[in-house]
């Protein structure tokens, strides 16, 4: 039996606890804020008439497990403060409700602090913040949160008033080198798809557009294709948009028609901006105190090897994930965890053969 | 006894004994997780091995994406010399593995010469993990891109090509090599039979489910790899490799069953009809030969109860569980993996004025307890379960919207009352529709 601290209670977080759990090694779950469940906490099932795979279903049954798991402590409001000893003998310092407490004797302690929505950086102010028609993705999903079609006229966007017309602009965020983000987030894809799919639902007759640059493989499960797309009667752009300005009460979206090469408007009165995925603001203090290396972008990896330091990284610290990938890092987090000073496994993965 | 049996390709793993079996040659398997049996022919002789768990791992099929021209897959030789032409012409989303396979491709060709010149015509582009970087290496290293749309490029012959776009035109001299269009192979039909898998709609051995990421199959210790599983890999091979190979050291080092309670068959009851056999999404149960009777896999079981309630011998049981005491008056049964979830996020109270029972699947429901029931004072039965493509025992939802959809059509024609039954879906994060859906229920607004 070890003895593990796993930072951060997020999907990541929560999987590795449980796992470490569940193989009997005791676990103490670190979460800054009041509850578990990290980023999980704002968004909402996307199930319409039928599922569509946004895989948050999953998370809900390991963050009930680690919160009631007898094996798993779990600490809310606790800030790592500092970190001292060796592998097999760590002692992690935490501040919970401004008093200081050591948690001792630990073997390996996991990472897993998630990420930061660029909606929440402060250069992440779109131009139009001001315009109660220009939103970001997380704040459709409050407004939809409530949401619920069982034959009742829904009004499930609760704006203060009707959109006619919705776009979504991709890549917001992310792939952009003035953004310093010049990466895939891999999730806003799949979230506007599903958001869409959604919307398209609700208000049959709601115009929906969205603008691409490529779409990503956004999910295990979440095959994109435009002709689905095309049947839902989503239309799709395939342009950064380059001007969004107020022309009478609606919103004017400039862009370029890459096939014929010219430039052309779209109206709308509602905008909904994606939210890149950006490295947690803790990363640095992290890298120091863990002794990791930060990438380019900000994003951590490990110097040496994570079985000899007993520092583990899970979920999307190391870069954008997807739930159902962050998932399966987090187990397999656990298991290399467990098995580690043991012989890596799979050295030679072979190969995905076409 | 082996620690894996690959079907197909064969992945090395020093802490795994392994075993390649081809798929043409299997015969039989039985068993379950930690002890399936196989039965396959080798050299005219019929071999029978035990093992651990079993890896489909094989490779897709392919054709040319253009008729005609050749495809560039892993172990297409790249020309040394002269111009090349990619062509990704997929009318929706290429896999991006194939994207990936078709950049590097086409990075390695701009790389080893700098006389020839790359071209990379693509009508969508899909990335995935490091594609980015090798996209962008690709572009510095002189690879010449190119969109299109449908129609706006020709090829004409064998080496010559014109491109039309927003009143650009040219012609180029190449050789074309083509993205491949990937189906399943050909084995996966067999292999889904033998296996007892339910295969998805395009014959891939892993059904649409949420519960089935990355490479489970709906029976334990069964796992879906490469162009067995899907042409959507998301991770990549190599990663999913990974997590299937240490899924299975970790059965290895401990292998629990995943219910807590034993089913049983009753061997005096049972009559061998095979239902159970036929019902089971999870391959959990087999005819033990010794005792004529079928017999529950513990190891095997996901506990849904689809066996019980199918069973028209009545032979299969939970072990230790008294007769469930009947309640006057029940409304609502929700299903364990959604709405009862679900509910331990409301307050306690929003249950009051409900009878309610829990059920392990709606599978599981039973037609003369419904009207057993509704028999019992209630007049309507709600019961609560969830999406198809997030049933846990996967065809759990499609079972009990055909037994609803059959009580309400028998009460109709006995003029006892329209649609007192109702079958509505959830998920464990829509608390707040549970909520709603309740307070309407009581009110009779559904």
């Amino acid at each position: 039996m070890s003895k593990i601290a796993v930072i951060g209670g997020g999907i990541a977080g929560t999987t590795v606890a449980v796992e470490l759990a569940r193989a009997g090694n005791e676990v103490t779950l670190i979460e800054k804020a009041d509850t578990l469940g990290g980023n999980i906490l704002d968004y909402g099932c996307k199930a319409v008439d039928k599922c569509i795979k946004c895989n948050l279903c999953l998370v809900d049954e390991t963050v009930l497990e680690a919160q009631n798991s007898e094996a798993i402590e779990v600490i809310v409001q606790g800030q790592v403060r500092d970190l001292t000893g060796a592998p097999g003998s760590y002692c992690l310092t935490l501040e919970t409700g401004g008093h200081l407490q050591e948690i001792t004797d630990l073997d390996s302690i996991v990472l897993a602090t998630g990420f930061l929505r660029w909606s929440d950086l402060e250069t992440g102010t779109p131009e139009f913040s001001s315009d109660n028609r220009v939103i970001w993705a997380s704040q459709l999903e409050e407004s939809m949160k409530n949401r619920m079609d069982h034959g009742e006229s829904a009004d499930i966007l609760q704006l203060g008033y009707n959109p006619r017309s919705v776009a979504f602009i991709q890549c917001n965020g992310s792939r952009s080198i003035q953004e310093k983000a010049r990466y895939c987030s891999k999730i806003c894809c799949g979230y506007s798809y599903r958001m869409a799919r959604v919307l398209k639902h609700f208000y049959p007759d709601l115009e929906v557009t969205i603008f691409f640059i490529d779409f990503q493989e956004a999910g295990y499960f979440l095959d994109i294709n435009f002709d689905e797309l095309d049947q839902a009667g989503i239309k799709y752009i395939n342009c950064k948009p380059i001007d969004v300005s107020a022309v009478d009460d609606r919103l004017r979206i400039l862009y370029e028609n890459q096939q014929e090469g010219q430039m052309e408007d779209l109206e709308a009165d509602l905008l909904v901006l994606s939210e890149g995925l950006h490295p947690n603001e803790d990363n640095e203090r992290w890298s120091m105190l863990f002794n990791l290396q930060q990438d380019r972008y900000g994003f951590l990896y490990p110097l040496l090897p994570e079985e000899e330091t007993g520092i583990f990284l899970a979920g999307s610290i190391k870069g954008p994930r997807d739930i159902a990938s962050t998932i399966s890092d987090g187990k397999r987090v656990a298991y290399r965890l467990l098995r580690a000073g043991k012989k890596q496994l799979c050295e030679s993965g072979g190969q995905g053969h076409v | 006894m082996y620690d894996v049996i690959f079907l197909g390709n064969q992945l090395k793993e020093p802490s795994l004994t392994t075993l390649q079996v081809d798929p043409e040659a299997l015969l039989s398997c039985r068993g379950r997780v930690g002890d399936f049996s196989l039965r396959y022919r080798d050299n005219g002789q019929v071999r029978e091995e035990k093992t651990l768990a079993l890896v489909a791992n094989l490779d897709y099929e392919h054709e040319a994406g253009l008729a005609g021209f050749p495809t560039f897959i892993e172990d297409t030789q790249i020309p040394e010399e002269g111009n090349l032409i990619f062509i990704q012409d997929y009318g929706q989303l290429a896999p991006a593995h194939i994207n990936r396979m078709g950049l590097e491709k086409a990075l390695a060709a701009a790389k080893g010469s700098s006389s020839r010149q790359v071209y990379y015509f693509y009508r969508s582009l899909r990335f995935t993990e490091g594609t980015d970087d090798i996209y962008e290496e690709a572009r510095q290293a002189g690879v010449a891109f190119f969109r299109y749309e449908e129609g706006k490029l020709k090829v004409e012959e064998p080496g010559h090509l014109t491109y039309n776009r927003g009143g650009t035109s040219m012609e180029l001299e190449g050789q074309v090599l083509t993205a491949p269009l990937l189906s399943p192979s050909p084995h996966l039909e067999k292999l889904a039979r033998i296996l007892r898998l339910n295969p998805s709609e395009e014959g891939y051995l892993q059904e649409e489910n949420v519960y089935l990421a990355p490479t489970l199959t709906g029976r334990r210790g069964v796992y879906a790899l490469g162009g067995a599983r899907n042409p959507n890999s998301l991770g990549g091979f190599e990663e999913e490799a990974c997590y299937t190979l240490e899924e299975i050291a970790a059965l290895k080092n401990d292998l629990q069953p995943l219910v807590e309670d034993e089913r049983e068959v009753d061997d005096k009851k049972c009559i061998l009809c095979y239902t159970c056999y036929r019902v089971c999404p999870h391959a959990a149960l087999e005819e033990n030969e010794e005792q004529d009777a079928m017999e529950v896999l513990q190891e095997a079981c996901w506990g849904c109860n689809g066996c019980i309630s199918h069973c028209p011998a009545v032979a299969i049981s939970i072990v230790g569980e008294e007769e469930e005491e009947k309640k006057p008056g029940l409304q609502v049964l929700m299903c364990e993996n959604s709405a009862v979830t679900a509910r331990k996020k409301l307050p306690k109270n929003i249950m009051d004025g409900f009878i309610s029972r829990e059920i392990s699947c709606a599978c599981s429901l039973k037609k003369e307890d419904i009207y057993a029931y509704l028999e019992d004072s209630a007049d309507r039965v709600l019961i609560l379960g969830c999406f198809e493509e997030s049933c846990k025992h996967l065809e759990g939802e499609q079972r009990g919207q055909r037994i609803v959809d059959e009580v309400n059509e028998t009460l109709k024609s006995l003029d006892l009352g329209e649609e007192r039954v109702r079958f509505e879906r959830l998920s464990p994060p829509m608390e707040a529709d549970m909520k709603k859906l309740l307070g309407r229920w009581r009110e009779g607004q559904l």
